[in-house]
């Protein structure tokens, strides 16, 4: 869907346009209950406080999580990893992560090995070249499993190429070595079926902006009722204000400070919209959508598609030498908005081998069609045979 | 009919409390606690009516939300 004259495919760093319904609740909102939820006891705080509760049971029943006290609300996914990898993490605990992690799982392992609280292994998704099988995914996190492991990181789907990770099979084997099982699911939410509680997992950490459809500024974390994060942001919450110390209970005891009324009701409204076009829906959607580019974009001279065998909604390519910024400059002078360089993903770079070059990535939300594929791999022929620089 | 306030963890839970007991047709008002019956400070709670305590107990207690204080009593301020 055009929106003002563009074609939108950088749907990995925030979906792009929101469904209508989204902004007319922002609106309501904004213009008729935006109170203090939680915070004192006149109408339009209560009113607010009743519209975030209606969004966590939203989230509560798309994930299947336990209980809707259990869904919390961040600011965006990097702060929700950030309170449960350092809310978890003890002196002397050993932890997974996948070659795919986003800099907002790898930088805190990195900060937590210097600061000597943990240490940190890298499990293997991909070599060669090739994405690994489930069973050698396995294979290589059991190898890697310490006596002292306590967590482990896994990306549902990568930002910088349509990998996704095995969530089933690495929950019930974090489930049966007792290790804490978390989830990056910022490229995935709203785009894969997730189910905590048949996948076994400890704790899901997600956007509301991305394929949820909500607008930035509202992250979140559904726990599992075994959990309980140490707190590291401490504060006012509307309850026990008397108290010097943060609840033991979910969701107040990590939500400290105003939450972002507008986000969150704007991602009820989002969610909605998703829910009724069925996830499963929405995920045949966009691998038609990779596959159609798949199929068109290796007939473009000196094209590499990177990883391309991993079905999904983002993909990443080079031209030659061309560098992906100036890809993508040209792509935006022609209207078409896409995301070249390393996108916050130092390992998954690695990874891929474009740790030098970086790429082109393009990346589909429930609004992309088959039709601005066409016009993108127009532009992509064009810049290939150096008809427009 | 004589009003008596339950006190509970928070004001989630006290939504929560509410939306189920009136999928099980009881009355509630979800209330600020009455700063001189907080000891902790700001509370949540729910006022029904007197009569149906043992049930809302039971009902609450089966879906794990925990009852802090109960009194009798309004002495919250409805919201």
């Amino acid at each position: 869907m055009k929106q003002n004259g563009l074609i939108y495919f950088d749907n990995a760093a925030t979906t792009f346009p929101k469904p209508p319904a989204v902004h007319e609740e922002v609106k309501k909102c904004l213009t008729s209950y935006c109170g203090n939820a939680g915070r004192g006891s006149h109408s339009l705080a209560l009113a607010a406080s009743n519209k975030i509760f209606e969004c966590r049971e939203c989230v509560a029943k798309l994930f299947n999580v336990s209980a809707l006290e259990n869904v919390v609300f961040t600011y965006n996914t990097t702060y929700a990893l950030n309170l449960v990898i350092k809310g978890l993490s003890r002196n002397g605990d050993h932890i997974l992560i996948s070659d795919f992690e986003h800099n907002s799982v790898y930088r805190p392992a990195v900060k937590l090995e210097r600061t000597r609280i943990t240490e940190y292994d890298i499990y293997k998704t991909y070599s060669e070249n090739l994405a690994l099988t489930d069973d050698d995914i396995i294979k290589d996190i059991e190898s890697k499993i310490r006596g002292n492991t306590r967590l482990l990181i896994c990306n549902h789907s990568s930002n910088i190429c349509s990998k996704n990770l095995p969530l089933m099979k690495i929950g019930e084997l974090c489930k049966r070595k007792r290790i804490a099982f978390i989830v990056d699911g910022a490229q995935s939410a709203g785009r894969l079926n997730i189910n905590m509680q048949k996948m076994n997992i400890s704790a899901l950490c997600m956007p509301g902006h991305k394929a949820l459809y909500g607008i930035q500024g509202c992250g979140i974390i559904c726990l599992d009722n075994d959990i309980t994060l140490e707190t590291i942001i401490e504060g006012g919450n509307g309850i026990n204000s008397k108290e010097p110390t943060m609840p033991n209970f979910s969701p107040e005891r990590y939500e400290s400070g105003t939450l972002a009324t507008p986000c969150i009701v704007g991602l009820n409204e989002g969610i909605k919209v998703i829910t009724d076009i069925g996830i499963s829906n929405i995920e045949k959607h966009e691998n038609d959508l990779y596959c159609y580019l798949l199929n068109e974009i290796q007939n473009i001279p000196q094209i590499k598609v990177y990883a391309k065998e991993c079905i999904g909604s983002t993909m990443m390519f080079n031209i030659g030498e061309i560098s992906p910024d100036h890809v993508a400059s040209i792509l935006d002078k022609n209207k078409i908005c896409v995301r070249p360089g390393y996108h916050c993903c130092a390992l998954g770079h690695k990874t891929l081998g474009t740790s030098q070059t970086g790429g082109v990535r393009v990346s589909f939300g429930i609004f992309n069609s088959r039709a601005e594929i066409r016009i993108l791999i127009d532009k992509l022929n064009a810049i290939s045979k150096g008809k427009i620089l | 009919m004589e009003k008596c306030t339950l006190t509970l963890n928070s004001l989630t839970y006290s939504i929560k409390a509410q939306r189920l007991l009136q999928d099980n047709y009881i009355h509630t008002d979800v209330v600020k606690i009455d700063s001189k019956n907080s000891k902790r400070g700001c509370s949540y709670g729910i006022e029904i009516t007197c009569s149906e305590i043992e049930n809302v107990r039971e009902i609450l207690n089966k879906s794990r939300i925990s009852v802090k204080h109960y009194y009798q009593g309004g002495g919250g301020e409805r919201i």
